[in-house]
């Protein structure tokens, strides 16, 4: 009994062992898949675009930083204002986000009659329907109500209103699981509903603000899809990268340029604020 | 300081307000009462206390008062002036909540502050109440801390603290000693009393500890299945409760009961039966009786621990438990399969005289028994 007993010790041992490699080697191969367009990026930062046509995989033989050079300093495409545009619709579409999913979502969580449980289903299917549906019927009614080059003001307003759902989910569970104490105390201190939101509730949502804050942000920054489709006359820094990709020929050396100055800023911001980052990350989802 | 008055006050929380989805006319729950004919007038400056077992309506009452709940029936005075309708802020009144609700991301100075600054006062006028509050409650070198850096009884100050800078006409406390241990709470049941002692205000305190209920109150409020059992000092709430849910709530250990007993008239005279004896109810309690024409009866006898003595002569019991409290020692004795508790002061009995399962006699005074009807459970003595 004994013998039988230590001999499927030892081969459950074997086999968690056997596991944790299979594991292991999974995250490997992940690692590997996720590193390949950084590696790609990073080793055509340096070549020429005739390089990168013949052999867009190998490594550098000769570091130019032309095209970086020339996407700084180009005089026909400013990327400071690419920067800026990209800047001006990420903090405004965030910022907006955050107020508006954070006060729907206290009306929801602390309410329960009709109107609160209908806009929460509401905000819900919003966070069920994918977002690249909503582009041709959005693109008609922008063009219905004369909107479709508003610019920046409207890549915001589009950001929002596609970020909303997922901002009311996230805070909804966080205020719910606020005590009422607070509110009832500050109620009885004089403060209406509006002074008890804004300066008892929403400070105590930093977490929540903090996950929404950087999901939704890195989600708008990162966009492509959106100025591209309805941004009109706007670029942001990843529509950017079409300056380089022409009708008959695309310089690669630039796209690889612009891609990796898009990249630039969230980069830095992770490594500077990597702490934040995940504190915000976790804190958010555990409370939520 | 104000004088308050709660007139047939009722509560009612509907069934679907509850979350309990009606099944089918068949399942559907009922409406659920939480306060019945709740009557009360409290008197300028007065320290009412409201204690009862779990659920048994006092916290709903105090929300009530504060305007956190709304009133479903009846009608609620502050100074003559009717409230059911007037917001929380319009009320004037301040609020501790058992677990403090301070808020978090304030330091204590600006929690106590917050009140003041909602009101528009001068900065001037807000620094000098809040630092006065904080010296009467000795928190003056807390004021800049956040509330997560304080122990719980620093805490408790600070919410003391913030509704008394308000100078609130009605000051309401919501157990708020309940999240103390008991060394700490005991220290602050002394503070409140002299707190008490500084600020002139009307008190409006809710426990479900009998100690401080009796220790902190004017007057007491004995409340039980949504309705008020009884009111009184603490004195009259121990010695004359209304009926066998106030005998038995209040007191610690809980009042001796013999149930199955009878009050018997016999020659004008009333006797109850217990241990086989019919005893001769004293002149004071014969009167009572008499005045109310009261008939013979089944009843229940009720006799607190603390009356009950060892003595020579008296009825023979069987020492089953001894329990060494300090300063007092409880005696369990079992008299024909019942339990019956003594209380008898440490210093009054020699310990190596007892021993378990000895035989002991015990006496009472006759003037110290309270009978309550069987049926309707009241005090037959309560006039």
């Amino acid at each position: 009994m004994n013998k039988v007993k230590r001999h499927r010790t030892k081969h459950n041992f074997a086999g968690a062992e056997k596991n944790s490699l299979i594991v292991q080697l999974l995250l490997i191969l992940v690692v590997i898949i996720v590193s390949i367009p950084i590696y790609i990026v990073i080793i055509n930062l340096f070549k020429t675009t005739d390089v990168i046509r013949t052999s867009p995989l190998s490594f550098p033989t000769v570091f130019s930083l032309d095209s970086l050079i020339y996407v700084i300093t180009d005089p026909y495409k400013n990327i400071w204002e690419l920067y800026l545009n990209s800047a001006l619709v990420t903090f405004g579409g965030t910022i907006l986000s955050v107020l508006l999913s954070s006060m729907v979502a206290y009306f929801i969580a602390r309410s329960n009659n009709r109107l609160s449980n209908f806009m929460r289903t509401y905000f819900m299917l919003g966070l069920m329907i994918p977002y690249i549906l909503v582009y041709v019927p959005l693109a008609l009614l922008l063009r219905f109500v004369g909107l479709m080059n508003g610019g920046i003001p409207v890549l915001i307003f589009i950001y929002t209103s596609n970020t909303i759902s997922f901002g009311v989910f996230i805070f909804t569970g966080f205020i719910r699981s606020l005590p009422r104490d607070m509110e009832e105390s500050a109620s009885l201190d004089g403060a209406n509903i509006y002074q008890t939101f804004w300066r008892i509730i929403f400070p105590l949502l930093k977490p929540a603000t903090a996950t929404v804050a950087i999901f939704v942000g890195v989600a708008m920054w990162n966009d492509f899809l959106t100025p591209m489709l309805l941004g009109g006359n706007i670029q942001t820094i990843t529509t950017g990268i079409y300056n380089a990709i022409g009708a008959h020929a695309t310089d690669w050396a630039r796209v690889f340029a612009y891609v990796f100055m898009a990249s630039l800023p969230l980069v830095i911001a992770f490594l500077t604020l990597q702490k934040q980052f995940i504190s915000g990350l976790t804190s958010g989802s555990i409370k939520g | 300081m104000a004088k308050v008055t709660l007139h047939n006050i009722m509560k009612v929380y509907p069934a679907v307000d509850r979350g309990e989805k009606p099944a089918g006319k068949k399942n559907r729950s009922e409406d659920f009462v939480a306060v019945r004919d709740f009557n009360l007038e409290v008197s300028d400056n007065e320290f009412i206390v409201f204690v009862g077992p779990s659920g048994c309506g006092k916290s709903t009452t105090l929300r009530m008062i504060a305007g956190l709940e709304e009133i479903t029936e009846g009608e609620f005075y502050i100074d003559d002036e009717l409230v059911n309708d007037v917001a929380p802020k319009d009320r004037n009144i301040a609020m501790v909540f058992q677990n403090y609700a301070l808020y978090p991301h304030m330091t204590v100075y600006n929690n106590m502050a917050f009140s003041l600054k909602l009101r528009k006062e001068k900065k001037e006028v807000i620094d000098q109440k809040v630092r006065s509050s904080a010296e009467l409650l000795d928190i003056t070198e807390l004021l800049h801390r956040k509330p997560k850096t304080l122990s719980g009884g620093q805490r408790q100050r600070v919410a003391i603290g913030r509704a008394i800078v308000r100078d609130p006409k009605v000051f309401l406390m919501d157990e708020p000693l309940s999240n103390l241990d008991t060394k700490l709470r005991n220290q602050m049941r002394a503070e409140i009393i002299k707190l008490r002692e500084r600020i002139q205000t009307t008190f409006i305190y809710v426990t479900h500890d009998q100690i401080e209920a009796m220790t902190l109150g004017d007057r007491i409020v004995v409340m039980n299945n949504g309705q008020i059992q009884q009111i009184g000092t603490p004195q009259e709430v121990f010695d004359d409760p209304s009926n066998l849910f106030v005998a038995g709530f209040i007191g610690t250990p809980q009042m001796n009961f013999f149930n199955d007993e009878k009050l018997l008239l016999n020659e004008g005279k009333y006797y109850i039966t217990l241990f086989d004896q019919n005893i001769e109810l004293p002149q004071r309690k014969q009167e009572i009786l008499k005045a109310r024409n009261q008939e013979e009866t089944d009843v229940v006898v009720g006799i607190r621990p603390p009356h009950i003595t060892i003595s020579d002569n008296g009825t023979l019991a069987e020492l089953d438990i001894i329990e060494m409290m300090g300063s007092e020692l409880h005696l369990h004795l079992n008299v024909d399969g019942k339990d019956i508790i003594v209380v008898t002061p440490t210093t009054a009995t020699d310990l190596s005289t007892l021993h378990k399962h000895q035989q002991v006699k015990f006496s009472f005074h006759p003037e110290l028994i309270h009978i309550f009807d069987k049926e309707i459970k009241t005090n037959l003595f309560s006039l």
